[in-house]
């Protein structure tokens, strides 16, 4: 209860110098809307957190106002105003959700319901108020004492920064320092909670791990932060998202993820991404601004990302490595579709470093309607990475005569036993494809997912397979009204 | 940081220079206006990002004086002039059109005029690709001659028209700032070779803006040498428009200078035109190329083809941006890009930005962008066979490059082009 007290009066001390008269009660759920230092200081109160994380976060946040939102991506929205945002509020209680399902949009159910989700799982995704007797809170339980079993650390941000600060001051902001970005640094200041997963020496994770399975999880996907970290020895296989479209009443995302290996250790991190994407005018949509990078710091080790990235209205997103540790191996394999109004840059960055480095970059893109999508990458072989290999393939495809695809890599060698080479094709799909399909009985709508699933095959295959079955639904689903 | 960098001393020289060329007052002037308003890129912009020119704004480059010693101008001369080829020869020492030892084209149908003797016809040709950079107005506000070519429609002009322009030893810290111009008219075909050539110690600042002009059906081939003195700024950018069925082919070759930078602006203004850049740039000791392409696509069927190869030796660095651009109604567009570098040996940087930017969806993109070494199977093959390694090394490096120089259709001015590749592979050090 010491840190209830010591929280209460942080608050009162905002208040006082909050000139229009946010309420001094403990019970409030939200921040006052705007970012200041206190705004940062009742975060951390509300959290309890140590004084080194408050610092931590006042100095990210103080680093922040010196910096300037970037401009180079290849994305147009409105100017954000950073301070007519909210950037704290408590999991939403019962009463604010819809009652029932029947006060959810027909549409999103609708899709639902090709995805194959049970009821119950609707409701919760719905954001329907239910008395949660849902399956993953038992399979959850299950799962954490599984995990205690073989030593693993999996919990929330919040709590390592109480129960292992060790390793939270370690390797928190090793990898994505606070000013790396614009958005690194906001998140920095204002995270709400996110993911810690340790794995200790020689242990291979008994399952994929998923946030979808830690029920503390709800309602911090704002400003989400994510830290995992593979010791000597271990591997990891990790699952972000979820292929069922979420509500979110938060427009701007920012999320920071850190990914550490030492040496011989593997984190393999699939991500599939469906967040709101506006409506079919480009009304509304989450602006997702996410700095993923995964750091091989040992020998031998081996970062891979898989990301299927289907929703947002802007989606700025470069999962990168740092190939530090020789024989280290990158990897980056992405699957990007627009439509109607979407706009997505992302790309990846393969930085390397140490000796006989190897990286492999796949990336697919897939825009239709009014869309746009950007791959933007970066390889860089610095002067002492001998004999590294990089091969960079990105492929476009476009549905409709008004959409735009477009490839921005960049290529930095400094070695000359590097071999980097980068493919790019851009097509539509042929008449002759389609012709094939549909007169084999296929529906053009059927006939055009099918041959995006084909053209995708080299992505989708590297998602674990349950993921697999589900995201090549969705891009079906999210192609729908495209074609004809 | 700031984007754009002053140099106060720049506005200085363009009091000494603005009363020269008389009836180009206003347009050098408002060229000037435009200019001190932006400034000289720095290394944040995006389009210069590989090349640094902070020492723009510290160093201090006059206008350069007209003329040189007559021996060394005549050496430069033999070097640059490719003698098997019996047609016209335009001469420009240090930025400044000479007579003696130009002859001028003579053919019906050529139009061949220099800006210094008359300035006033070159006002409206000025003004191509006005606005288009801060260095662009720079130029123009600058500029001490030029020359403007003009075929007219339907005529096949002979024998190529050579262009050399010489930089001599008295041009230390000088810039020489010269304009091109040069239109097709509808069917007319011809064939320009342009040397750069300058000496070897003295650090001066070439700065050549091209302007080109194809009417349909028009076909031009354009060859550019760039062979400057090693402690050089070499600066050119080449705008090219191509109409209905016109043909543009491009062979570029980058050896000289400390400091290179080609800029290709390509738009096609008709459809089912054709453009085609080649290029080969070599790099050693403390030499920096950067090549920058773009091609518009702004109109359907048009084809585009880039292919670009650098080899870079211990200390050199290069850098290739290329972008395509298919606007949106620019249906069937074909547009391919490759772009290779070796790296020869340690200390040597390769950077590579192809770009596609695509805006319509009936159309077949591809780019290719690698950076190795001499592959060494390769090697091995040739040393089975009895070669030594510096051979064998040689041999597939000269073919790696020849590959640019394929599409040449005048056999002379190909080999010229592999004389000069040959001769820069020779070089003590090189292999």
């Amino acid at each position: 209860m010491v840190a209830m007290e010591e929280a209460r009066n942080a608050v009162n001390e905002i208040s006082d110098k909050y000139k229009y008269g946010f309420v001094t009660d403990i019970e409030t759920e939200k921040a006052p809307k705007g970012l200041n230092e206190d705004v940062i200081r009742f975060i951390s109160a509300k959290k309890s957190e140590p004084d080194w994380l408050l610092d931590w976060r006042l100095k990210a946040y103080r680093k922040w106002l010196t910096m300037e939102e970037p401009t180079w991506a290849m994305v147009d929205y409105p100017e954000i105003d950073f301070q007519d945002i909210y950037y704290y509020s408590a999991p939403k209680s019962a009463e604010d959700g819809p009652k029932s399902l029947d006060e959810v949009d027909p549409e999103l159910l609708e899709t639902y319901e090709k995805l194959g989700i049970s009821l119950k799982e609707q409701e919760v995704l719905a954001g329907v108020a239910v008395d949660i007797v849902f399956d993953s809170v038992s399979v959850a339980t299950t799962f954490r004492a599984k995990l205690k079993e073989a030593g693993i650390i999996f919990c929330s941000i919040s709590e390592a920064a109480h129960d292992y600060p060790e390793l939270m001051q370690k390797y928190m902001g090793s990898v994505v320092p606070v000013a790396d970005n614009f958005y690194s640094a906001l998140n920095s200041a204002v995270f709400t909670d996110g993911t810690f997963v340790y794995i200790p020496k020689g242990v291979r994770c008994p399952m994929e791990l998923s946030t979808y399975f830690r029920i503390n999880e709800a309602g911090s996907g704002q400003f989400e932060r994510t830290l995992i970290i593979a010791d000597e020895g271990s591997y990891v296989s990790y699952l972000e998202g979820c292929t069922a479209p979420q509500r979110d009443e938060n427009q701007l995302h920012a999320a920071v993820v850190e990914l550490i290996t030492h040496d011989d250790a593997e984190i393999k991190y699939s991500t599939v991404q469906n967040w709101y994407p506006g409506d079919r005018n480009g009304l509304g949509g989450i602006y997702n601004f996410v700095t993923k990078r995964g750091a091989c710091r040992g020998k031998n080790s081996k970062i891979s990302w898989t990301q299927v990235e289907t929703g947002s209205a802007i989606t700025w997103k470069y999962p990168s490595c740092l190939l530090i540790g020789d024989n280290s191996v990158g990897e980056f394999y992405s699957v990007t579709l627009t439509n109607n109004y979407q706009q997505a840059d992302t790309g990846t960055k393969m930085i390397h470093i140490g000796q006989n480095t190897s990286s492999t970059i796949i990336s697919k893109g897939i825009s239709a309607g009014k869309s746009e999508a950007t791959y933007r990458g970066l390889v860089r072989v610095m002067a002492g990475a001998d004999n590294a290999r990089n091969f960079t393939q990105c492929d476009s495809l476009l549905i409709g005569d008004r959409c735009g695809a477009h490839t921005v890599p960049y290529i930095e060698a400094r070695n000359p036993t590097a071999q980097v080479e980068h493919e790019a094709t851009t097509s539509k799909i042929s008449d002759e494809q389609l012709f094939y399909c549909q007169q084999r009985g296929l529906s053009a709508e059927d006939s055009v997912a099918m041959i995006v699933n084909g053209f995708c095959k080299d992505v989708m295959q590297h998602l674990p397979m349950e993921f697999a079955v589900e995201a090549q639904k969705l891009l079906g689903i999210n192609l729908e009204g495209s074609v004809g | 940081m700031k984007l754009y960098l002053d140099n106060p001393q720049i506005e200085t020289d363009f009091e000494a220079v603005k009363a020269s060329l008389p009836g180009l007052a206003d347009l050098r002037r408002q060229a000037m206006a435009r200019f001190t308003q932006s400034g000289i890129p720095g290394p944040k912009v995006e389009e210069w990002k590989y090349t640094n020119l902070g020492f723009l704004a510290r160093e201090n480059y006059l206008p350069a004086g007209k003329s040189g010693r007559q021996a060394e101008i005549r050496q430069f001369f033999d070097q640059a002039h490719i003698k098997d080829i019996p047609g016209p020869v335009v001469v420009f020492i240090n930025g400044y059109f000479n007579a003696d030892l130009s002859s001028l084209p003579e053919e019906d149908g050529v139009d061949f005029s220099v800006l210094s003797h008359n300035p006033g016809n070159f006002h409206q040709s000025l003004q191509a690709s006005e606005g288009s950079s801060s260095l662009n107005d720079l130029n123009r506000a600058l500029v001490t001659d030029g020359y403007r070519l003009d075929i007219a429609p339907d005529v096949d002009v002979e024998h190529a028209v050579q262009i050399i322009h010489i930089a001599t030893s008295g041009t230390e810290m000088a810039s020489l700032r010269t304009r091109g111009q040069v239109k097709l008219g509808r069917g007319a075909k011809a064939a320009i070779i342009e040397t750069f050539i300058g000496a070897e110690e003295a650090r001066y600042w070439f700065h050549m803006i091209s302007d080109m002009v194809l009417e349909s059906g028009a076909c031009a081939s354009f060859g550019q040498f760039q062979l400057q003195g090693r402690n050089a700024i070499h600066m050119t950018e080449l705008h090219t428009e191509v109409s209905d069925h016109a043909t543009f082919n491009h062979v570029n070759l980058q050896l000289g200078a400390e400091i290179s930078r080609t800029e290709l602006i390509n738009s096609f203004t008709g459809e089912y035109a054709s453009i085609n850049l080649s290029g080969a740039y070599l790099g050693r000791a403390r030499q920096s190329h950067d090549i920058f392409t773009r091609i518009n696509h702004d109109r359907p069927n048009c084809k585009s083809r880039q292919l670009f190869r650098g080899v870079l030796d211990k200390g050199g660095k290069s850098a290739f941006q290329g972008k395509v651009v298919v606007a949106r109604d620019a249906r069937k567009t074909n547009a391919d890009q490759s772009d290779k570098t070796l790296l020869l040996d340690r200390g040597a940087v390769a950077n590579a930005k192809p770009e596609l930017l695509i805006y319509a969806d009936d159309v077949k993109c591809s780019h290719g962008a690698t950076v190795g070494e001499v592959d060494p199977d390769q090697l091995f093959y040739l040393r089975s066979r009895g070669l030594d390694e510096d051979a064998a090394k040689g041999l597939l490096v000269e073919a790696f490059v020849s590959e640019v120089f394929d599409d040449l259709e005048n056999e002379r001015v190909a080999e010229k082009f592999r004389q000069y590749a040959a001769g820069w592979l020779r070089k003590e050090g090189a292999l």
